[in-house]
């Protein structure tokens, strides 16, 4: 017998290590990517009942395994919608419950090749239909392994909320006819454009907390960066999952430094670099290279990884390649174009070809209705005109800058940075 | 949170007599542990008579060259793994070692679990 705290760990970690290899599995046998994640939790519910009394067997994934499958000839029979849908099924399942030796049976399926079920359970996750708050519950609960719980604590709500996003997202892909299949190849990119997303959008959640008294929540990064490394695994001829892993690596490679002691947002010029996680940046470094082997024509995460790079292998930000950034840039506005992608060019063009080049694309974009009452748009604007000379009119963008900023220490640098001009006048 | 694992093992190995096999199932761990979207780093150690020492003791510095015959421990390799807990980094150190027991048969091994210090 094993105490009930020690089951509870076993079972949690082998949950997090299989859950979504056991959901997968089971997917392809009902066909069904919510119906799996059920009864791979009831196999699960069913372990922290049975292994303290029983101890916890030497395979415990391959026990859950056949536990989901008894789980579901039992539900099979006796639900009468599920009856209908299953009934080529049923027999099969029953049968595979009497082999010889289920466990083996269920350990060579958890060995197999299982890697094309795996991805198709996180395109039925990530699915466009649900909503983005739902993809994201959906893929960490069936594709990382997050518990319920651990989801709730990670986006700061109550596990009941989380559990009612689950059980509508399921219902969802039911009555929107979602089967476990794989996208044609016609919406492939679409789809798996939809995926990373999700993937990028959990890992922001961490990154720059929404919620709460933290700005971080590293292990929602950690996650998010799994599952990236994971989909690069799974699909290794998408040069932008490979951009996507190596920018979530580089992002991550400047969590100790990227918030001071006051739990303040540090800027990139003033983080100290000798805290970069230098084994992260490897890794980034590696997967961007894989990814060029594609050739040049690089997707938005690529481009924004390589422009992460320039960062990551300046020593000293006087060292930082701004040319080299510039184009990137360039690159990254025309296959995705956004106010603040040019702004953030606008200033590479600031470093890269002088005061003048960055003033004149700030200018280009100015009126941009989306950059209305940005304040970082006065902000670049007065650094460009204070290094040209043009001190007064830097002083009054400061100051327009400085009653924009929504941040406090974001409205008291500039404020500062205005009263230092101001003397030099 | 991320571990070291050392592979430590109880005498100087000899690679030109470890199977390829072995070799081919440690790679296809390292894979694995990729696959699971968990590896930040993994590699093999040259052979420890190769290995130099650079010494403090009571004040005084000294270079050793291997071999060392006193030694008991030699580290052939690591990984380090970004994982949850301990408890996920111990289960990964249990499948390399059995990963050892069925392909390097005879050979004594050691996965030293060591969680790498967070800088807050």
């Amino acid at each position: 017998m094993s105490g009930p705290d020690t089951v509870r760990r076993t079972v949690d970690t082998v949950w997090r290590m299989e859950s979504a290899k056991i959901i997968a599995v089971l997917a392809r046998t009902v066909n069904d990517v919510g119906l799996a994640e059920e009864l791979a939790s009831d196999a699960a519910v069913a372990a922290l009942e049975q292994w303290p009394v029983d101890g916890v067997p030497d395979r415990p994934a391959a026990w859950l395994m056949v536990t989901g499958k008894r789980r579901a000839v039992d539900r099979i029979r006796r639900d009468q919608n599920l009856k209908t849908k299953y009934q080529h099924l049923a027999g099969r399942l029953e049968a595979s419950g009497m082999a010889v030796d289920p466990i083996a049976e269920a350990e060579a399926e958890l060995d197999d090749d299982i890697g094309d079920e795996l991805l198709r359970v996180i395109f039925c996750a990530c699915h466009p239909v649900l909503s983005p708050e739902a993809r994201a519950a959906l893929t960490l609960k069936a594709a990382a392994g997050l518990s319920t719980a651990e989801i709730a604590r990670a986006y700061l709500t109550s596990e009941s909320t989380v559990a009612q996003r689950i059980v509508r997202a399921k219902r969802k892909l039911e009555s929107a006819g979602v089967t476990f299949e794989a996208p044609g190849q016609g919406e492939f990119a679409v789809r798996l454009d939809a995926v990373l997303e999700v993937v990028y959008l959990i890992f922001n959640e961490g990154y720059t907390a929404t919620g709460g008294h933290d700005l971080m929540r590293p292990e929602l990064c950690q996650d998010a960066q799994r599952l990236a490394q994971r989909l690069t695994a799974l699909v290794p001829d998408q040069p932008e999952v490979l951009g996507l892993a190596a920018l979530l690596d580089f992002q991550a490679s400047r969590t100790r430094t990227r918030v001071d002691s006051d739990g303040e947002l540090v800027p990139l010029p003033e983080q100290d670099r000798s805290k970069w996680d230098r084994l992260l940046i490897r890794r980034g470094l590696a997967a961007l290279h894989q990814a060029s082997a594609w050739g040049d024509d690089a997707g938005p995460y690529r481009l924004q990884a390589a422009i992460a790079a320039c960062h990551a292998r300046a020593a000293r930000p006087g060292e930082t390649d701004w040319v080299r950034i510039a184009g990137l840039y360039s690159r990254l506005l025309n296959v995705q174009p956004s106010p603040v992608v040019a702004l953030n060019r606008a200033v590479a063009f600031g470093e890269a070809f002088g005061p003048q080049s960055g003033l004149d694309r700030v200018d280009e974009i100015a009126d941009l209705p989306a950059l209305a009452g940005y304040h970082l748009v006065p902000a670049v604007r007065g650094e460009m005109l204070e290094r040209l000379g043009h001190k007064e009119s830097a002083l009054a963008e400061f100051e327009r800058a400085a009653s924009l900023a929504y941040n406090e220490r974001e409205r008291a640098r500039l404020t500062q940075r205005a009263a230092d001009l101001r003397n030099t006048i | 949170m991320r571990y070291l694992i050392n592979v430590v093992h109880d005498g100087p190995i000899d690679p030109d007599t470890v199977k390829p096999e072995t070799f081919e199932a440690m790679g296809g761990f390292v894979a694995k542990l990729a696959a699971d979207g968990i590896l930040v780093d993994a590699a093999g150690l040259e052979p420890v008579e190769q290995a130099t020492r650079v010494d403090l003791h009571d004040g005084q510095i000294k270079l050793l060259d291997g071999p060392f015959a006193e030694a008991k421990e030699w580290i052939g390799g690591y990984f380090i793994i970004q994982v949850r807990d301990q408890d996920e980094a111990v289960e990964y150190a249990r499948q390399s070692v059995e990963i050892h027991r069925v392909h390097a048969p005879g050979m004594n091994v050691i996965h030293e679990v060591r969680r790498i210090v967070d800088e807050e």
